[in-house]
């Protein structure tokens, strides 16, 4: 019985307790899908899969072109798959029906086949056609991509996620086949680095990382085990105790994402930002950026614009911690909130004095 | 889908590598380039910008490329309609006369590597397979970006691109902020934001054109080829590819430069271009080692010395201690009343260099014939089960592993002769293609290696360094995977996960700093972990640790346990593994006494033991030879 209720319900998003991090870096992407996903460092058995699945059920269901196998927004036309564009042209009106946004789940052993989608045999066989068989990464279109244990995936498989989460487009050139279809995503992968490392190069291309462990304060495990025994006894009646705070924290983030287009972030903060970026001693550019896409998110997301010092605080650790370069016998995810903090508070101060004066 | 490219003009900075595609595009004939740079510099933006600004296209070809869709195959659909062979195009005919883009080219399968360099050399693909034998032009511009600390290209292949450069980041903030505000702008709205750069990519457009047009009447003089000559000769490059290179690329910049002489500063620029990655006998990563003016590691014995005296002082009174097996606890007490004990706060740490490597250039080439190994290629396996990259077909059967697509190309031509069996396509044993998998990897060779202070003595560091460099050295050439653990204080860390990436290797090594006390226990139990987890990744992987260690470990893993009690519990444990072959390098100085703890711990994991001290390149070659052969 309690199995089967756990299947159609989900734990609601508001009812986790702890784990914040990985919680706004879960919120801020849903805000601003370009952020490029979150990896999640920690211990088995700390509700990550738990909070992916319930931030997807929290949000409002999406419009999606009714049949159509990667669930299209009809309204942008930008982003439509060949199928749908055609109808568009054709002056067709695209059928809209509601839908809850996806979390598919990306085994470990799976297969470039299935990620990528692959040439469906049976039709090549009865009909001698070409057709293309979809995969997860079809599926995964303006859903949530969750891949457990990301670490342990073939590399070139990795890639291929990253690849296709950065461009939006999932481009398939093999077997003799030819085809591309959208593919916007947001990646959550987690890993254990106890359990082998990902390249930095792969690493780089996730938006956010967050390390959450276990939590230790016996008081608020207890809470944990006495949330989870009250939804599991009566998962209707918890729900229900929880609908208001979720009601709550899916208009905001509905209202963030229609803020975001208007949130500015001033030259100084930008600065700021660069700073930050060139005292950690990151490759690249894209921290950087992510850092700004972040803060913007942020300010949209506590509905202020523009984006204050306080947004970036809120965020630098997540954009930074998986950039930061390691030293030998130094502990690698160390990062220096202190060197942060004073490069904010730097500026603010700068700033202050430039506004005085 | 409408591409809106991020614009070449709209790139801040940057200015050697948009120079090198520039080169490129004014001239095809200089052969390509290479882009080097950490991650994150817009490597890539900046190959997909040359599309709007040129007449070429840029073909990209995906790091899962298979082999049908790079050389092409029998068109299906077409064959089975019209009963005869057609050929579908594969990326290497799109490229010709365009570009062909691969991004990280370093992590490229070898034998799409094999294949473009074939293609690229005679400029003509031949197919040859599935009946059908059929060849075109493709000639192309290569351009590949990667960045090298993820792992090395073959030399040969780094010769293929006519030019190379280098980038970094930007380390200013104000222009990281234009970048930044840039890129943003270009996000938010690609069509306006290409439209406000229209005025500068349609100038940019109208310099190359006119800079080709140039091209034509540049005149090459006999001063110029000896400036050429000289300068390559100075660079002690190999082949004349690069005196070639020279000459087009000095042509292409002086044609950019409005001129149609080539003056000296436009062959010293192509010099920059065209001969940093060419140099005889050193991998590129060291000439950008001499280029950050770091010491040669190799040249500098003087500096050593001085190092290890106090250390020596209090050896002798541990050698002469008869029996070192009762006095483990004093020694270990002694090692924390040792100079090397780490003070609180910041550990003390000393930094040796790496010592003269073993020249290893005769080592492995002995073929293995057995079928996992295949062509030679040591890493790459092909594997016997069904699992690992499908390649290439093959008629030959085996495995039961249906290559299904192969299969109905090859029924495909005759299905006009074959009388219909009632299916669409009528499939004789004949057609049947088996899949041809590969695995990636076979061999990873974990390092284990003490970093505590007793490593000051003797140079100790200094020869264990130049032996992990030379084992380092060879794991790059035979392409296998390498791992350093190194322990020291209270614990062992994985300084480098399993990686190709040589280079990582080589810097974790040089700056691998020692101190504190000799926690061999983890270190071993860090060693097996790794490679445990790697395992369970790919099964077929052929894990080997090598422990570099006098044994002389003073940590426990458990607060009970002796360090020597459970070090020899866990060599008991790693014997029970049998697929993973041990090796211990035994750095104890030769003297009247010797505790022999490493030898006896080689014996209980069943190790390969050699002393340091009896070392040399020919027994660390031929024992790991061995111990490869075995796995």
């Amino acid at each position: 019985m309690t199995h089967y209720m756990k299947k159609n319900m989900t734990y609601p998003f508001t009812a986790i307790i702890g784990q914040e991090a990985m919680k706004l870096g879960l919120i801020l992407n849903v805000i601003d899908p370009k952020i490029g996903g979150v990896l999640v460092f920690g211990e088995k058995g700390t509700g990550k899969s738990t909070a992916v699945r319930a931030i997807a059920n929290l949000l409002p269901e999406i419009d999606v072109v009714k049949d159509c196998p990667f669930r299209c927004d009809p309204h942008d036309h930008g982003s439509l798959c060949e199928n749908c564009r055609t109808r568009v042209k054709n002056g067709e009106t695209l059928e809209v029906v509601k839908d809850k946004m996806r979390v598919v789940d990306l085994p470990v052993s799976a297969t470039e086949d299935r990620v990528v989608g692959s040439l469906d045999i049976e039709e090549a066989i009865q009909h001698g056609k070409k057709k293309f068989d979809l995969g997860v990464l079809a599926q995964a279109n303006r859903g949530i991509l969750y891949v457990d244990e990301i670490n342990l995936l073939d590399d070139h498989i990795v890639d291929l996620l990253l690849d296709s989460a950065a461009m939006g487009v999932n481009t398939v050139e093999r077997e003799g086949i030819s085809f591309s279809h959208p593919a916007q995503f947001i990646l959550v992968g987690t890993m254990n680095p106890e359990e082998g490392e990902l390249r930095p190069q792969l690493l780089d291309r996730f938006g956010f990382s967050v390390d959450i462990k276990g939590i230790k304060d016996p008081a608020q495990r207890i809470d944990i085990v006495k949330r989870r025994g009250a939804f599991e006894a009566d998962p209707h009646e918890f729900l229900h105790r929880y609908q208001a705070q979720e009601t709550a924290l899916s208009d905001q983030i509905g209202k963030a994402r229609g803020l975001l287009p208007q949130v500015t972030i001033g030259d100084e903060l930008l600065l700021t930002n660069a700073k930050i970026a060139i005292a950690l001693e990151v490759d690249g550019h894209r921290g950087d950026l992510t850092l700004m896409k972040a803060a913007r998110a942020m300010a949209a997301f506590k509905g202020h614009q523009p984006v204050d010092q306080e947004d970036i605080r809120a965020v630098v650790e997540m954009v930074f911690l998986h950039r930061l370069k390691s030293l030998p016998f130094e502990k690698t995810k160390n990062f220096n909130i202190n060197l942060v903090n004073s490069i904010i508070d730097e500026e603010a101060v700068l700033l202050n004095q430039e506004k005085a004066g | 889908m409408n591409q809106n490219y991020y614009p070449f003009s709209a790139i801040i900075g940057q200015e050697a590598m948009k120079k090198a595609l520039l080169l490129n595009v004014v001239n095809p004939k200089i052969g390509g380039v290479l882009i080097n740079g950490e991650k994150g510099t817009a490597k890539s933006t900046a190959v997909r910008a040359l599309s709007p600004l040129i007449d070429k296209k840029i073909v990209e070809m995906p790091l899962s490329i298979s082999e049908d869709r790079l050389v092409g195959s029998i068109d299906m659909e077409k064959t089975l309609e019209g009963g005869s062979v057609y050929f579908e195009e594969g990326v290497l005919k799109k490229a010709d006369q365009n570009i062909l883009y691969v991004d990280e080219v370093n992590l490229l399968q070898d034998y799409i590597i094999d294949i473009l360099l074939d293609v690229s050399a005679n400029g003509m693909n031949r197919i040859e397979r599935e009946g059908v034998s059929f060849s075109h032009q493709s000639d192309f511009i290569l351009v590949g970006t990667m960045n090298r600390e993820e792992g090395e290209l073959r030399p040969h292949f780094l010769d293929r691109f006519g030019l190379y450069v280098n980038i970094q980041g930007e380390k200013d903030p104000r222009v990281r902020v234009e970048i930044l505000k840039n890129r943003h702008a270009y996000e938010e709205n690609r069509q306006v934001f290409c439209q406000s750069f229209r005025d500068q990519e349609t100038k940019f457009k109208g310099l190359i054109s006119e800079a080709k047009e140039r091209m034509k009447q540049i005149i090459v003089t006999e001063e110029n080829l000896q400036k050429i000559i000289s300068l390559c000769l100075q660079a002690n490059v190999m082949g004349h590819r690069a005196d070639l290179v020279m000459e087009q690329t000095a042509k292409a910049i002086a044609a950019l430069n409005g001129r149609i002489e080539i003056n000296d500063q436009d062959i010293e620029e192509a010099a920059f271009f065209a001969l940093m990655h060419r140099q005889k006998e050193r991998s590129p990563q060291q000439q950008e080692e001499e280029n950050t003016d770091s010491q040669e590691p190799e040249e500098e014995p003087e500096q050593r010395e001085n190092q290890p005296e106090l250390e020596d002082d209090d050896a002798p009174s541990e050698e002469e201690n008869p029996h070192p097996e009762q006095d483990e606890e004093k020694q270990s007490e002694k090692d924390d009343n040792n100079k090397e004990q780490p003070k609180p706060g910041k550990p003390q740490t000393e930094n040796f260099e790496i010592g003269q490597d073993f020249k290893l250039k005769d080592f492995g080439h002995r073929s293995d014939r057995r079928v996992r190994r295949g062509q030679g290629k040591r890493t790459n396996s092909r594997s016997a089960s069904k699992s690992g990259r499908y390649i290439f077909t093959t008629m030959q059967r085996k495995n039961n592993d249906l290559a299904l697509d192969a299969t109905i190309r090859a029924a495909a031509p005759f299905q006009g002769q074959r009388k219909s069996n009632g299916m669409a396509i009528n499939i004789r044993e004949e057609d049947i293609r088996e899949k041809v998998r590969q695995k990636k990897i076979a061999n990873l060779l974990v390092f284990v290696v003490d970093a505590s202070g007793s490593m000051g003595a003797n140079q100790r560091m200094v020869e264990t360094k130049g032996a992990i460099m030379s084992l380092l050295k060879d794991a790059y050439v035979k392409r296998d995977k390498i791992c350093l653990v190194a322990f020291r204080g209270e614990e062992a860390q994985v300084l480098l996960p399993p990686t190709r990436s040589v280079e990582r290797g080589y810097k974790l090594l040089e700056n691998m700093e020692i101190g504190g006390k000799t926690p061999l226990n983890a270190g071993l139990t860090k060693g097996i972990q790794v490679i445990k987890s790697e395992l369970k990744k790919a099964p077929e992987l052929m894990p080997m640790m090598i422990v570099i260690t006098d044994g002389k470990g003073n940590v426990s893993l458990a607060d009970d346990k002796k360090p020597k009690a459970e070090l020899f519990e866990i060599g008991e444990k790693i014997r029970e593994f049998k697929q993973i072959n041990t090796m211990v390098i035994d750095i104890e100085k030769q003297g009247m006494m010797r505790f022999g703890i490493a030898k006896e711990l080689a014996g209980m994991m069943n190790s390969e033991y050699r002393a340091m001290d009896e070392l040399n390149s020919d027994k660390i070659l031929t024992m790991v030879e061995s111990i490869r052969g075995t796995a």
